[in-house]
Parts: C-alpha cells; structure tokens; sequence
C-alpha cells in the first residue's frame, strides 16, 4: 500500500492543490466504470428503436427474435410490469414506445440475449411494423396553428415570462436600440464513457441497479415505476462515471429501465452499454434555441428595457424542459441592472429527441444574445465592451431581472477588472497576410443550485463516520462524475475532523445510505453536500473535542481541533492531545462517532405571474476575454488565447477549480466554433465521434484561469457552485472576438468556416 | 462467422485470393474495421497481410522510390528518403487522422478505400505514382490517375492484391507541398485537399503536376490549370489566375463535411498557398 | 461451428495462450478474456482514443485490431506501466498534477506518452498537443494534462 500519512502539518487544506482522491484508481485503470462490471448468468441488452420521427406502432417480430440462438428475452411496453412512464419533471415519457413512436431512436423494444454479440445480431434482425406518420420537425414551426400536435393544444410545454417596469415607456426614451434574431443549435454533451446500466434482481425481491450517472434518485424512481417497486425495494448504486455534463442527469433513468426489465423478466443480471452512435441518436442534448432579442440603453449607456422572445426546443418529451427553461429565463438580461424587462420563453415539443440538461441548463442560449447585444449596445454608442459593462453590472444592492436585491458575494465588477488587467492590451487587428485579429469579452453570472425552480429537492443528507484507526469514511447523495466533488468534500470533512486527508474516504453513492437528496445538479453538490457534510460532522467535533478536554483538563471551548491534534487556545505554551490518542478514548468509552446531517435550502421564491423573485440563495460572476484570429482566405477561426475570472466564492481545491474553468471553457469554444449535430427531417445524420468534432489538445486555445472569491455565507467556507459557470459565456465572447475582426456579426452558432467565409464574400451577417 | 486466414507470405496470399469470393484484404485496419462495425455480416471473411513481408518497405531503387503497400503512414511520415526526395507524401501522411490511426493505417489501404478525401492520394498522383497489381496469374501497372474509379470504387479486382507503388525519383530541384484543410487541427478527415509537385527554374515552371481531393468523385488532377501554367513565370497574377482556373477544374458537392461553395473557394486559397510556397523556394 | 484461433501474445509481460474467435476485436479480448479493463471503450470508431494500447511499444487503437493480429506480438496497456503503489513517472505525474477529471480517457493518454516521451524527453508545449491531440477529452480542456506532461517528462529526466 502507498504510505499513508497520518499526521500532517497543513494548518488548512481548504484552498489548497490537494491531488484528486481518485487520481490513482485513474491513473491506473483500476477504477471501474459500469461496462468494467461482469456477473455470472449476466444478460447483455440491446434496444429496438424507431427508425422514423414520428410513426403508428403495429407489431414487431418479436416471436422471431425469440427464436434466435442466444436471445433469452424481449420486452415491449405491453410487458412492463408497473407504469410505463420514465419520471422526470413530468410523467409523459414512456420507458417504452407504445402506440405512437414520437423521435427517430425512441426505445420500443428490448432483446436480452446471453452475450452483447448475440443482442446484436438479433437487433440486427428485428423488424417493426411502423406506419410513419408526418412529423413536427422545425421547431420554429411548431408553434404554427396547422402545426401537427406534438404535445397538447399548441405544442408548449411551458411558457414562462418575466414582467417587470414598463418597456414601451424604455423604448420610446431610449438613446440607443438593438435587437437581432439569434440562433443557437444542439451541444452533444460527447462524455467519453457511453450511457450503461446493470440491472441485478436480488433474491429477496429487491433489485439493485448501478451505472454511469449523475442522479442515482432519479434512476430509484423510475426503475420502481417501470417495475411497480416501493421505492424501499430498489437501491441505486453509481459506478464510477466517465464524464456527465448534464447528460447523465435525466436520461439514465430511462437507461436503467431498459436493463431493468430484461433483468426482472429474466430473473437474471442485465447490463447495457450503449454504443456510441446509439448514445447520439437517443440520449438528450442541449436545447437548439431561437431568441428575439431587444435591449434599450441611455445615452450614459445604462441598460434602460429589454425585450426576449424565444423558444427552446424539447423534443418529444418534456423531460427537464421546463426547468431548463426556468433557468434560462431568470438568466435572460445577464449579469445587468435593468428596470424594464419583458420576457417570454416557451420550451416547444417537436418530433426530435428529447433535449435535456447541459452545463448552463438553459442559460448559454440566452447568455450568447445577452452578451452580443451588450457590444452591439456599447457600439451603437461609441463605447468600450468593457465600459458599458462596467456600468450596467450588478452589485451588492442591486436588483436582478427577477426584482432580487443582492446581499453579499457579488464579484462581478471583481471579475471584469481582473481579467482586462490581465489580458492586456488588445494583439493588432492585422495578424499577417489574410488574417485578422480580435479581441472579445463576456460578462455573465450564474444562479447556483436549484433555486426557486427546484425548490422541491434542495435538501442533501450525508453521513460521517470516524473508525478505530483514525481514518473517516463519509456518504453523500450527490455524485462525482469527473467534477472532482469526492476530492473538495473529502477535503472539507478532513479540514473539520483534522483527520488526514488520504485517511479520508468516501463511498460510492447508493440510495441505500443517505436519504433522497435530490440530483447533481446546478453546479450543487460542494455547497450542499458540503453543508450538509459540515452538519455531519458538527457532533462529532463536539464528542472529540470533549473527550480531549477531559485528557487536556481544559474547558472544551478552550480547544481547537487542527490536522492530527487538538490543543489548546490562550495557554501558552499550548497543550495537545493526539488525534488518536482522543479517538482511542471515544472507542473506549463507547461514544458513538458517526453521524448524519441533512441540508436544506431556504428563502428563494418565483411568482410565475410576473417572474419576479429571490430566484437563487446565491450567483457566481465570471467574465471572458477571447483574443482569436481569422484566416479571411478559409473562414477558419482560431482561438489564440482565453482569459476567464470566475467568482467562486471560496475555492476549495485550487487546481480542481482551474480544471473547471479550462474544460467548461474549450466545451464552450467548441460550441461555439465546432459542434453541430446535422439533423434533417428529424434524423441525425452524424452520430459519430467522426463527424461530431469536439476539440482536440491542438484546438484548445492557451487558457488564463483567474480565481476570485468573494466568500458566500451560506456556502461551505464560503464556497459557491460555479462548474457550469466556464462554458456559459465562451460562445458570445467569441462572437465578439469576430466582430471585432472582422465587422461580421454572427447571431448563429456554430461559426464555422464554411458560414465565416460566405458572410465575407458577401459582406452580410449571417 | 468471421474466419481470418493469415497467409505467410505474398504467394499464399495471391493463392488465398485465387477464388470465386474471396476474402477482404486486412492491412492496417483503420478504415476497414470501422466499415465492419456498420455492417458486420457483409465482411465475413477476412485476409491479414501482418505477416506477408513482400508488402514491406520503403526503397530508393535507381531512378526509382518503391513504397510497399503495408507501409504504416507512420513509416512514411519519417522516412528519410521520403523527406529527401518525396518531402509532399511524407507531408500528407503527417497529416492523415491520429498517430495510432498513422501507426497502423497503411498506403496500399488508404489507396484502395478510395476515399475521394483520402491524404495520401493527391500527394501520390502529384508523384505520378503507380500501382502493382499481383494476382496468381499476372501482374499489371497502373497509372494512380487512371485507378479511381469513383467514391470506394477502384479497378482493383477482389483478387487482386496492391503489391507496391513506385514513382520516379524527383529531381532534387523539384518542389512538392501538400496542403489540407480540415474540421479541427486534428483527427480530421479533409474538407478539401491539394498536392501540388512541381519544377521551376528561375520562377518559371518547367512543368506541375496539381491533385486535389474531396472536389470529385475521385482525387482530380487539374490538367488545364497544368497546361497553362506550364513555361510561365510565377507572379502574384498568375497565381490569382490559376486559384480561378482551379475553381472551375473541380466539382465538388454539399455533404456532411463542407458546401460546395466553401470546397471550391478554399481549393483556389489552397493552390494559391501551394503556389506560392513553390514562389518562395 | 468452431473456428477459433490459437492465439499467443505477450500482454504487459506475461504470455496469454488463449483459442479466441477470430472476429473478436483486441480491445474486447483485452477487457473481456484477460480480465484489463482499464482499457476503455469510448467510440468504437478509432476516433476517441480511450482505447489506446501499446503494439510492439507504439501506440494504437485496440478498437481497430483483430486480437489475432497480435499473434506473436506484444501489447502494452495502461495496467502494464505501474501499479497503485508503484506508479509509473507518467502517472505520478497526472495525479500529482491534476492531469485528469473523470478519468476515462486517462489510460489512452497514458499508453500514447510512454513512447512520445522516451523519445522526446523535453518536449515544447505544441509537441505535447500534437502527441496527445488523437485523444480527446471532454473534462480537462487539456491544460492541465499538458502541465503533467511537462511534469512527468520531468521526472523521467530526472
């Protein structure tokens, strides 16, 4: 075994560059991700999918499929047991198509077969008998009145406004208005590890399934629908998870009951991987979005009204789009005082796959029109992009769009001015023959946690645990998924038990030891499973520190607990007490040291009449600054250098928070410049890592990460969510970077090549 | 059933091949597997040349190159007789998907998948290059520009086997680039592609010898383009007058990977770079 | 039906003799028949890289190899270079540095170093995004991964 420190003289690990607890199991490839799990008798599943958009249902071939060498077992809606019904926000996806088939790659069937070859083989075979039908394919037409019905009278799955002041009166006095029509497309969320799921029926009537996810009380929910289980019967466990970004949110849950129901049919373990083109076709995406978008400013360039109208579309379920839809409307003037706001959002059902949550859930669509009219405002005029921000961004006092007044940890202006301090002075427009450089910016903000939107589930529990020898294990709900959430909480229950931090050691998440605390989420999972961790460890501070004042014969208010000691306060010289020392004498004494703590948030609120509320207990800011290049002669846009200062609160791991900030920010670059998923007629054309083009280490620009922290109060030693916060503002800021370059104004993402050179030979924005 | 037959050397392989339907040649792998993976049924059987030496190699034979056909793109990258006579293929080969895609992806495989966006290819007819065809019967020669027959179609018969291809020694004071663009800088497959291998005394070309691909069927030479530019004196001009004449050569089309528009534009910026990398020299 | 091949192959220094199905792809007989799973699957395209194994020390995609190919030759995973109280300077590296988030790509980025830095023991940072540009990752944006690289050449200088 690698040596383990038991004492260590760090006075705080919070703040620090502490390695990432998994780091080794990575490295080595020890740690075991769900397709590295096998069981004996364990079937392989494959899922029979529509092939069209939109289609009636008649028959499969199933008894043929039965027939065929290796395959034990199929399942169609007709077989499910309990509710045919994966719950999300609602109940309108079903775990199996029955009736009509609503997106091409929805699941109809599934065959279980004794290896993942003969599943193949089989699935190869199967034929449905589907009668297409015609289908909602444009979104933008959706909402026409001879539009198809996708989803109820008028294809809406939820409509939310925001009302606030009077914009006619703020548009009619304006100095200066712009408005434009931007369009954002599908993001695939490209996670290395495919979706997968093993499914295990236990011989006591329960079943336990593990997998690759983010939000194991999601997949609890609905295996027990699917099947018809309490709750009490089915225990969720997460393997280790190979990347989420929001696209292991949701969607594994209808993942899991595909294994599910082969497994309880069959009586015998069944695990799924899904290939990778079947992980593209079906699973869930960010929201293609259209936005109108106006804004209104004085001639001091103070952001006087603005006016959005926009539609996100769902899919043919409403799956998480009406709180994607939630967030992306509290976020929609950005980071901006602004007395006079009109907003409507409508998240629209169409015949495509169900679009779902990705880091920024709704807020980088909105933030990308945000952020380009800002510098179409501070053009029109004659201001910097930085000077107009500098006097609209929101401070401690402010209002934000919803009617929040701002209490504390506001570091948005922070933010600006250390990033221009350290981007410098902009490179020269003319960058060599055919190329030309330019330079933008972004300022944003993020709502962190669920707020009023989820109030419903923001609670965490946890448990702690100290053991005999000194070490400490801990259990959470929420769940790491690359993120590095099991480092930064192992970090904090180590800080308050002053136990080193490699004696630390968190278990897999399982619904079976820590109450439903709700999804990983928001950007979360530090500040509520750190409180609630913080909870958690409170007693068991107490129990050390009083049996170390009775060793000590000192007051237990008198000491403090640091790493691998307790010793006292004001004696001088101070006495200590070894950690172990104190722990030996808990055990001797039968002190109980384990214990629970439960978090909850308090105090947000939405009116959805007007949209006006105290949206989120909290915001993290951030602000952007892009330098790129464009070759006018290719239209290919090269991005030279990234600067990005995040207001985190409080980091608690250093490195793990700059990790953030680069991978959000090289995800948000290829939204901007590379991603784009061909779907035509309501079928993707390029589910392939070949034709879906994330960005490689030779893409990826120089990143600058600055960490500021304006401490949160309600955050663990100040800590704020922020993960999602990077990505968020990258594709604005590159839009600006171009228009700068160029004189081009791109309202639609991605910019790529082929349209970069089309608007240059045509001299039009596009 | 798959069934993999492992030949020992060139003669069984020809022998292997010798039949009503034979197997598909494995050498590299690197599109063949991928192709499998869509349809697995369709490749049932399958020949590994791993172990059939003859395929081997890269020679500087007399007034000659000789390049096996199971030369890994690796190989050619760093050949050093190819940066030294050849600099354009081993450019193209640099070029061409990952290096564990370069390490295993072979000449003779990138030839005969005939992708019209294939990297090697375009550098090869700049070569002029040829292709040895071996069967157990008889052998034959063809000329890279004459063996494409359109996307994924080629006039290699099935048992037929690409032994080899070999093109004439470049005088050293020829001049070769290859110049590609892609979606990313990196495991990219070409939105268009261009070789441009050429011989020029005093800024004037004594003969070129331009291929592009992903702008037809198959890679293209631009025999117009050739022709004119063939005794002129290069100057910023002529080189705009031949980015438009290159335009008007190709016939590209919207797919997955680029427009029409955008392939014929950037075929004329990538000539043009071509021609003016040949200016500088 | 049965027409298994004889297989011998030389995996991490130890010789497995095994009959596999002739179809049967390296980077399944690797997790599946001989139990590595630290090798992953994230594509099946050759496109990701999480699957990269050495083959006779260079790196390629085990997605895109016939196990039978290797017959007679030898191949290296990411289980062949340390073990979890002996790591490797590579990896040393990658966890001393932060050189990963979830973890899935690592082996593949592992494997593709071992070769790119023997032979390059002080490589420049545009070296190192070219060595590491045919695998792709989703969580790091490559920074930090690049600063281990420096890190573990580095150490091997050492």
């Amino acid at each position: 075994m690698f040596k383990v420190m038991k004492t260590q003289s760090n006075p705080s690990l919070i703040g620090s560059r502490v390695p990432r607890s998994d780091a080794r199991a990575k490295v080595c490839g020890t740690e075991k991700f769900i397709a590295d799990y096998s069981l004996p008798g364990m079937l392989h599943v494959a899922v029979i999918r529509s092939p069209v958009p939109c289609g009636e249902l008649r028959g499969s071939n199933r008894q043929y499929l039965e027939t065929l060498p290796g395959v034990v077992a199929t399942v169609f809606a007709e077989d499910i047991p309990g509710e045919n019904c994966v719950p999300i926000v609602w109940r309108d996806m079903p775990a199996l198509a029955t009736g009509k088939a609503k997106y091409a790659g929805e699941p109809v069937g599934l065959i279980g077969a004794e290896t993942a070859e003969a599943a193949r083989r089989a699935l190869a075979m199967a034929k449905l008998d589907i009668h297409p039908l015609q289908a909602v394919t444009d979104p933008e037409k959706a909402r026409d009145n001879d539009a198809l019905k996708v989803y109820g009278e008028d294809n809406v799955f939820s409509h939310l406004v925001i009302r606030r002041g009077n914009i006619e009166k703020a548009f009619a006095e304006a100095a200066a208005v712009v408005e434009g029509t931007y369009r954002t497309p599908y993001q695939e969320h490209a996670y290395l590890e495919p979706q997968g799921m093993l499914a295990i029926p236990e011989g006591d009537g329960s079943i336990t399934v593990m997998g690759s996810m983010q939000c194991p009380f999601y997949v609890q929910s609905a295996v027990a629908t699917v099947l018809g289980l309490p709750l009490a019967k089915v225990r969720v466990i997460q393997a280790a998870t190979g990347g989420a970004f929001g696209g292991k949110e949701d969607v594994p849950s209808l993942v899991a009951t595909q294994a599910a129901l082969i497994a309880w049919k069959t009586g015998r373990p069944a695990r799924l991987i899904y290939s990778r083109e079947e992980d593209i076709i079906s699973m869930s995406k960010r929201h293609p979005a259209v936005i109108h978008y106006r804004s209104a400013a004085d001639s001091a360039g103070r952001l006087l009204a603005v006016e959005a109208d926009y539609i996100l579309d769902g899919g043919a379920y409403a799956t998480l789009s009406p709180v994607v839809l939630w967030r992306s409307i509290v976020h929609s003037v950005g980071p901006y005082r602004c007395p006079n706001v009109k907003v409507d959002a409508r998240a629209v059902a169409t015949n495509r796959v169900p679009c779902g949550a990705f880091r920024g859930f709704g807020s980088p669509q909105i933030l990308f029109a945000v952020e380009c009219q800002m510098d179409q405002l501070a053009a029109k005029l004659g201001v910097e992009p930085a000077e107009i921000r500098r006097r609209n961004l929101l401070a401690v006092g402010d209002a934000t769009a919803t009617g929040q007044i701002l209490k504390n940890s506001v570091g948005s202006l922070e933010t600006l001015e250390k990033a221009l301090a350290a981007a410098g002075v902009a490179p020269s427009k003319e960058a060599g023959e055919g190329r030309r450089a330019g330079r933008g910016m972004s300022t944003i903000f993020y709502g962190m946690g669920l707020g009023a939107g989820g109030v419903h589930l923001a609670r965490t529990g946890a448990t702690v645990q100290i053991l005999q020898d000194g070490s400490a294990i801990f259990s959470v709900g929420t769940t790491e998924m690359g993120q590095g959430m099991r480092t930064v909480l192992g970090q904090i229950v180590a800080e308050e038990l002053g136990i080193a931090f490699n004696c630390v050691h968190m278990t897999p998440t399982d619904t079976s030891r820590v109450p439903d605390s709700g999804p990983t989420v928001a950007s979360r999972s530090t500040t509520m499973s750190g409180n609630a961790l913080l909870r958690a460890c409170a007693p068991l501070r107490e129990t050390l520190l009083h049996v170390a004042a009775g060793i000590l014969e000192a007051e237990s208010a008198n000491l403090v607990l640091t790493q691998g000691k307790v010793e006292t306060r004001g004696t001088n010289p101070p006495r200590a007490v070894e950690l172990q020392k104190v722990i030996d004498e808990c055990f001797r004494r039968r002190e109980c040291l384990a214990s629970e703590g439960w978090y909850r948030t308090e105090g947000t609120t939405f009116d959805r009449a007007t949209g006006q509320g105290d949206a989120y207990v909290a915001y993290a800011w951030a602000t952007n600054i892009v330098d790129i290049e464009v070759d006018t002669e290719t239209g290919v846009v090269e991005v030279m250098r990234i600067v990005a200062a995040h207001d985190v609160g409080r980091a608690v791991n250093l490195s793990g928070v700059e990790g953030q900030i680069e991978g959000g920010t090289v995800q948000g670059m290829g939204y901007a410049l590379l991603e784009e998923i061909l779907c035509q007629d309501g079928i993707i054309q390029n589910s392939e890592f070949g034709l879906y083009h994330i960005p490689t280490a030779e893409d990826a620009p120089k990143i600058e990460p600055i960490v500021v922290e304006k401490p949160f109060d309600g955050g663990p030693f100040g800590a704020k969510g922020f993960g999602e916060q990077p990505l968020m503002g990258i594709a604005p800021a590159i839009a600006n970077a171009v228009a700068d370059a160029i004189g081009i104004r791109f309202s639609e993402l991605p910019i790529t090549p082929e349209r970069v050179l089309a608007a240059l030979n045509s001299k039009t924005a596009i | 059933m798959t069934q993999i037959l492992v030949p020992k050397d060139l003669q069984e392989a020809l022998e292997l091949l010798a039949i009503d339907h034979p197997p598909r040649l494995l050498a590299g792998g690197t599109d063949l597997l991928v192709l499998r993976k869509d349809n697995p049924e369709k490749f049932a059987s399958f020949l590994v040349l791993e172990n059939v030496r003859e395929l081997c190699g890269i020679h500087k034979e007399n007034n000659r190159i000789r390049i096996g056909s199971r030369a890994t793109h690796s190989e050619i990258e760093h050949s050093s007789i190819l940066m030294k006579y050849a600099p354009v293929l081993a450019h193209a080969a640099a070029e061409i998907g990952s290096v564990q895609i370069r390490n295993r992806g072979t000449i003779g495989g990138n030839i005969v998948n005939a992708s019209p966006a294939g990297d090697l290819i375009p550098a090869l007819i700049a070569l002029d290059a040829v292709a040895e065809l071996h069967s157990l019967y008889r052998k034959r020669e063809i000329p890279l520009r004459e063996f494409f027959l359109g996307p994924g179609r080629t006039v290699c018969r099935l048992n037929e086997l690409l032994v080899a291809i070999h093109f004439e020694l470049p005088d050293a004071r020829e001049h070769g680039v290859f110049l590609k663009i892609g979606p990313r800088k990196a495991v990219a497959c070409s939105k268009v592609n261009v070789a441009v291998q050429a011989l020029m005394h005093h800024r004037t070309v004594e003969w070129i010898r331009i291929a592009l691909g992903a702008v037809a069927p198959t890679v293209i030479r631009a025999p117009r383009t050739e022709a004119w530019l063939q005794g002129k004196r290069l100057s910023p001009e002529l080189i705009a007058e031949a980015r438009a004449m290159v335009r008007e050569e190709i016939s590209p089309i919207t797919d997955i990977r680029s427009t029409v528009e955008y392939r014929r534009h950037v075929a004329g910026v990538l000539i043009e770079r071509a021609l003016e990398s040949s200016l500088s020299k | 039906m049965s027409n298994l091949f004889d297989l011998a192959v030389t995996v991490n220094r130890v010789r497995y003799e095994r009959a596999v199905e002739p179809h049967i792809l390296l980077s399944d007989f690797l997790r599946h028949d001989i139990g590595l799973t630290g090798t992953h699957v994230g594509c099946e395209h050759g496109v990701c890289g999480a699957c990269t194994v050495l083959f006779d020390g260079q790196p390629v995609r085990s997605c895109l190899l016939f196990a039978v190919q290797t017959h007679g030759h030898e191949v290296t995973t990411v289980e062949g270079l340390g073990t979890i109280d002996n790591l490797h300077p590579i990896q040393e590296a990658f966890h001393e540095a932060h050189g990963l988030q979830c973890g899935f790509c690592t082996p593949g980025i592992l494997t593709t170093l071992v070769p790119f830095l023997e032979q390059n023991p002080n490589p420049s940072e545009a070296e190192i995004r070219a060595a590491i540009s045919g695998n792709l990752c989703r969580c790091t944006g490559y920074q930090h991964i690049v600063d281990a690289v420096k890190l573990a050449a580095e150490k091997m200088r050492a």
